[in-house]
């Protein structure tokens, strides 16, 4: 600090010179005095519009129901009582990305047996329109797509909404411990511009 | 963040000493600590810039195994006393049949199959004795009475083939029971002692 304010009085008679305020006066009186037409300005801009935020909600779970032991159980993603829903909203028509995350088991609250969940290449649709599970048809979007490659063209739809559904398969062991399992199943979405 | 610049300049110039001083202090001193205030500041605000471009939503994937399905052999098939040469059976309504006990969750349906022995044979293996199963010697209890002797129509199934037991079978709410009876060949020459063979009954969920 102190070494700065010494160096700053060094400096001083360059700044606070007669001669230097004379130049900045005689300068400003030129340029005023310079007849409008030689100077010109533009006023250009830069403009962005932000889409509507992306957003998912997951608004249903994939649910087995009971599961006798030994005996697989499977749900189609055409189920509307038992699929997984997950709601997409957000601008109209924009390109997306999905990725869903899959549980390879599904397990008790207490981590002590766990049951396996598989879900095969056919096991997600891609709604863009308002139909439902069953109802959703090739024409609505993409039907009997890969969970784990959903469809890289997928888009919002034009009512600015895109559904996810989801069925898959159980497969409990003969000695399945009693009780309830769950297992967490992760779709991540983002705008890629197109 | 402009505001907070503009304090921190007026603040800095109060204690300046001399007009130099405080034309330094305006010049140098803000602009580093509010470029470091712009460093700091502008990840803060591009979070909410890529928030928004993303999301993520989490499911789940629920199930619920169901009461385990156990079976209990609680009667053998006692065939009592036989002698040389003279059959002897028991029906599968009588208090001599075997009975075997199903619990589970009530009303899920469950295959049933019976593992019979075609001989019974004493202890030591020195001799053996026929035993046949008719096609009419089994039945299925849905009350879970466990008492052959009580056992009707409405209970299930009756008088059935326990080679092939009734595919729609369910556990009865208190539980279902099998019962079976059968019936021993001794030979003329039948060696005397106890005789006696296991008899396997398999459960299992068919998810219906």
């Amino acid at each position: 600090m102190a070494r700065r304010m010494r160096f700053t009085k060094h400096r001083r008679p360059i700044f606070s010179s007669f001669l230097f305020k004379l130049a900045i006066v005689a300068a400003v009186l030129w340029l005023i005095s310079i007849p409008v037409s030689a100077l010109d300005f533009t006023d250009g801009a830069a403009s962005g519009t932000v889409l509507t935020i992306i957003a998912a909600t997951s608004t249903q779970d994939l649910a087995f129901g009971s599961i006798f032991q030994g005996v697989p159980k499977l749900i189609g993603y055409n189920n509307d009582a038992a699929s997984s829903i997950f709601t997409i909203t957000g601008e109209a028509s924009a390109g997306i990305n999905l990725q869903l995350i899959l549980p390879e088991y599904v397990s008790l609250s207490g981590g002590s047996d766990r049951m396996t969940i598989i879900f095969s290449s056919t096991d997600a649709a891609v709604d863009t329109t308002t139909a439902t599970p069953s109802t959703v048809s090739a024409s609505d979007g993409w039907i009997n797509q890969n969970p784990y490659n959903l469809p890289a063209s997928a888009v919002i739809g034009s009512a600015g909404t895109t559904r996810i559904y989801l069925g898959g398969k159980i497969v409990p062991s003969i000695d399945q411990t009693p009780g309830a399992y769950s297992g967490d199943i992760v779709l991540s979405v983002s705008y890629n511009g197109t | 963040m402009h505001i907070l610049s503009i304090k921190i300049l007026e603040s800095t110039v109060s204690k300046g000493n001399s007009l130099s001083d405080r034309y330094m202090c305006k010049m140098k001193r803000p602009r580093k600590f509010g470029g470091t205030l712009a460093v700091i500041a502008l990840p803060v605000l591009l979070i909410p810039c890529v928030a928004a471009g993303q999301d993520v939503a989490v499911g789940s994937a629920t199930a619920t195994v169901v009461t385990t399905i156990s079976v209990t052999a609680s009667s053998p098939l006692a065939l009592g006393d036989v002698m040389q040469g003279v059959p002897s059976s028991v029906a599968n309504n009588s208090g001599s049949a075997a009975i075997f006990e199903i619990t589970g969750q009530g009303g899920s349906g469950a295959d049933l199959y019976l593992q019979l022995p075609e001989y019974l044979a004493l202890s030591d293996g020195s001799d053996r004795m026929t035993i046949t199963f008719s096609s009419t010697d089994a039945s299925v209890d849905t009350t879970g009475a466990a008492d052959p002797t009580t056992m009707n129509a409405s209970k299930g199934w009756q008088n059935t083939n326990p080679y092939n037991l009734p595919a729609a079978a369910v556990i009865g709410a208190a539980g279902t029971d099998v019962y079976l009876g059968g019936k021993v060949i001794p030979s003329p020459n039948q060696k005397a002692g106890s005789y006696s063979g296991d008899i396997v009954l398999t459960v299992a969920y068919n998810g219906n």
